[in-house]
C-alpha cells in the first residue's frame, strides 16, 4: 500500500481497520509495516483518499477530473 | 521521568487525561506518553459536547475552550423538511461546541497538576512482555527510543487502537463498524442560529451517516460529515465538498482547516481488562454509535479507569480479575446507553431517504413540549405502521 504523506491527515482511521496491526501512524507519516495482505480495508476507510495500491495521488486527479467534466 | 512508573497511559486525548488524573489522584506514580508534540493537534473532532460531564468529572467550563453554548437541534431530512428541537423541552440539556485545542491540552493539564508525568512527541511502538504479561511500554520519540516498566497499561490510544492488540485483545474494526469523517472549519458564512446545531440526513449527502453545522461563533461553525465505511462511494471529503457546494449558505465560506477522522461505531469491546491492561475511550470503542459522540464517555472511562488502576496497584493485585472492577463499572455507568444508541444507528442506516422523509414529515407535526422520546417514537408510530418493523429496535 502506498500512502500520499502529501494528503494523509495522520487520523488513524487506516490503522484502526487493519486486520493485520501493521499500520503505524507516527506525528509525521503512515508507515505500513511487514505482514501487509493488501486486503485494502485501509484504502476504503481513509476519509481523504492518501492512502491506496499503486499511487493515490494520480488516481485522485483521475477521479476528479472524471466528475468535473 | 523515571524507568519505573505503576501505570503508563498511553495516549493523552480526553480518554487518556482523565485516566492519567485520576491515577495520581489515587497515589500512583503514573506517566502519560503521546505521539503528538502539541496535544490536541490535529483536531479529529466535530468539538460537540454536552455540560453534564464536566459537572460529573469537576472540570469547570473555560471561555478560552468552550467556544459556544447550544440548546437547539435541527434535524434536516433528504428533501428538505426540517424538524426543530429545542432540548430544553425535550431533555433539558445544554452542550457546547469546544476548541479541542485548547480543550485537550486542559485536560492534559489537570493531569500534570494531580501529579502525572506527561511525555509528548513520543510513539508507543509496543509493549514490554515479561513471563506472559503487560510490564511497560517501549517506543521512540523525539528524544530517541525509550522503554518505560510498568505494572499496568492503560490503552488509551484512540480510533486506530494498536496498544490493546499488542496485548491480544483483538480490536479491529469492521468496514461497516466505523464512520469515516471529514470536517471543515468555515468562516464567512450563515447559519440559522449561533445556538442550534444542525444535522443532514441522507444517503446522498451522507451515505450510512449525516451531515453537521455546529456553530462555533459569529459566521464560523464547523461543518463536517461521516459516512459508513462500505456504504460510502468515495472518500468523505468528497461528500464534503458536494454537500458545502450545494449549500447556498455554505458556498461562499472559506476553509481555514481541515479535518478527519474514523468514529468507532462497533459498540464498546467484549473486553476491556487483562492482566496489567486497561482499554479506554475510543480504543475501547466506547462511542455512541448514533451520533459518534465519544469526549463524554471516554471521559468518564478513563477516570473509572485511573481510579481503579490507583488502587489495583496499592493493593499488589494488577491481574485482570482485580481490574475487572472497571468493566463492572464503566458498563453499569454506560453500557445500556451504549447498546440502545447501537440499536438506533443500525435502525438510521436500514432506512432509505424516502423513510426518512415520512419520518421527518411525521416528526415536524408533533408538539414537543412535555413529550418523552418513547412518546415521540408512538406518534411516529401511529403515522406510519409501515415503518414500524424497522424501528421496531427502538422501543
Ligand atoms: C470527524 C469526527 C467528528 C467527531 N465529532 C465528535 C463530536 O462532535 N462530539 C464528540 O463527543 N465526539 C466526536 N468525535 C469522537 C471523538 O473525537 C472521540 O470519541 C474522542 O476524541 C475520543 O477520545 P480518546 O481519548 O479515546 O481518543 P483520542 O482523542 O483520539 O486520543 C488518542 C490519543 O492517543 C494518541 N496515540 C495514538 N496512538 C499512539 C501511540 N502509538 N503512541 C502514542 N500516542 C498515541 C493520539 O495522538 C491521541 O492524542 C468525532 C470524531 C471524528 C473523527
Ligand atoms: S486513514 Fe488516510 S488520512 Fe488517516 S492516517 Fe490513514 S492514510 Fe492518513
Ligand atoms: S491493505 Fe489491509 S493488511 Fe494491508 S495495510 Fe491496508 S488494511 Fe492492513
Amino acid at each position: 500500500m502506498r500512502v500520499d504523506a502529501a494528503m494523509c491527515i495522520l487520523c488513524g482511521a487506516c490503522s484502526g481497520v487493519c486486520p493485520v496491526n501493521v499500520i503505524e501512524v507516527s506525528s509525521t507519516h503512515v508507515n505500513i509495516q511487514e505482514g501487509c495482505t493488501r486486503c485494502g480495508l485501509c484504502a476504503k476507510v481513509c476519509p481523504v483518499g492518501a492512502i491506496g495500491f499503486g499511487d493515490p495521488r494520480s488516481k485522485r486527479v483521475k477521479r476528479f477530473q472524471r466528475r468535473q467534466a | 521521568m523515571k524507568e519505573k512508573y505503576d501505570v503508563v497511559v498511553v495516549g493523552a486525548g480526553p480518554a487518556g487525561s482523565m485516566a492519567a488524573r485520576a491515577t495520581a489522584r489515587g497515589g500512583a506514580r503514573v506517566l502519560m506518553l503521546d505521539k503528538r508534540r502539541e496535544l490536541g493537534v490535529p483536531v479529529q473532532c466535530g468539538e460537540a459536547l454536552n455540560e453534564g460531564v464536566l459537572k460529573e468529572l469537576k472540570i469547570a467550563p473555560d471561555p478560552r475552550w468552550a467556544l459556544n453554548k447550544t440548546n437547539a437541534v435541527k434535524l434536516v431530512s433528504p428533501s428538505g423538511i426540517e424538524v426543530r428541537i429545542v432540548e430544553k423541552e425535550v431533555m433539558g440539556k445544554i452542550g457546547y461546541i469546544l476548541d479541542r485545542k485548547i480543550f485537550d491540552k486542559h485536560l492534559a493539564i489537570l493531569a500534570a497538576k494531580e501529579g502525572a508525568d506527561v511525555m509528548v512527541g513520543a510513539l508507543a511502538t509496543g509493549l514490554m512482555i515479561k513471563d506472559g504479561r503487560v510490564a511497560g511500554v517501549k517506543g521512540v520519540g523525539v528524544g530517541g527510543k525509550f522503554e518505560f516498566f510498568s505494572d499496568i497499561v492503560i490503552a488509551a490510544d484512540g480510533v486506530g487502537s494498536r496498544v490493546a492488540r499488542w496485548a491480544g485483545l483483538n480490536t479491529a474494526l469492521k468496514l461497516v463498524d466505523i464512520e469515516s469523517g471529514a470536517q471543515f472549519q468555515m468562516v464567512d458564512i450563515d447559519f440559522e442560529s449561533q445556538t442550534m446545531m444542525e444535522f443532514y440526513f441522507g444517503n446522498k449527502i451522507a451515505a450510512g451517516g449525516y451531515a453537521w453545522v455546529f456553530p462555533k461563533g459569529d459566521h464560523m461553525a464547523n461543518v463536517g460529515l461521516g459516512v459508513l465505511g462500505g456504504r460510502a462511494e468515495g472518500p468523505a471529503i468528497d461528500y464534503l465538498r458536494a454537500f458545502v457546494e450545494k449549500m447556498p449558505n455554505l458556498r461562499k465560506g472559506k476553509i481555514i482547516e481541515i479535518n478527519a477522522g474514523g468514529v468507532p461505531v462497533s459498540g464498546p469491546l467484549e473486553r476491556t481488562v487483562k492482566d496489567g491492561l486497561l482499554v479506554v475511550g475510543d480504543a475501547a470503542r466506547q462511542v455512541n454509535a448514533l451520533t459518534g459522540g465519544g469526549i463524554d464517555h471516554a471521559m468518564r472511562a478513563g477516570d473509572i479507569a485511573g481510579e481503579v488502576a490507583a488502587k489495583a496497584v496499592s493493593e499488589g493485585d494488577t491481574s485482570e480479575k482485580r481490574l475487572m472492577e472497571y468493566e463492572k463499572r464503566w458498563r453499569e455507568l454506560m453500557g445500556k446507553r451504549l447498546e440502545r444508541y447501537l440499536k438506533a444507528k443500525n435502525v438510521l442506516v436500514s432506512l432509505t431517504d424516502d423513510d426518512l422523509d415520512k419520518l421527518a414529515k411525521a416528526l415536524s407535526e408533533v408538539k414537543f413540549e412535555g413529550i418523552s422520546l418513547t412518546g415521540m417514537l408512538r406518534v411516529l408510530l401511529k403515522a406510519h405502521p409501515k415503518l414500524l418493523w424497522k424501528l421496531r429496535g427502538l422501543m
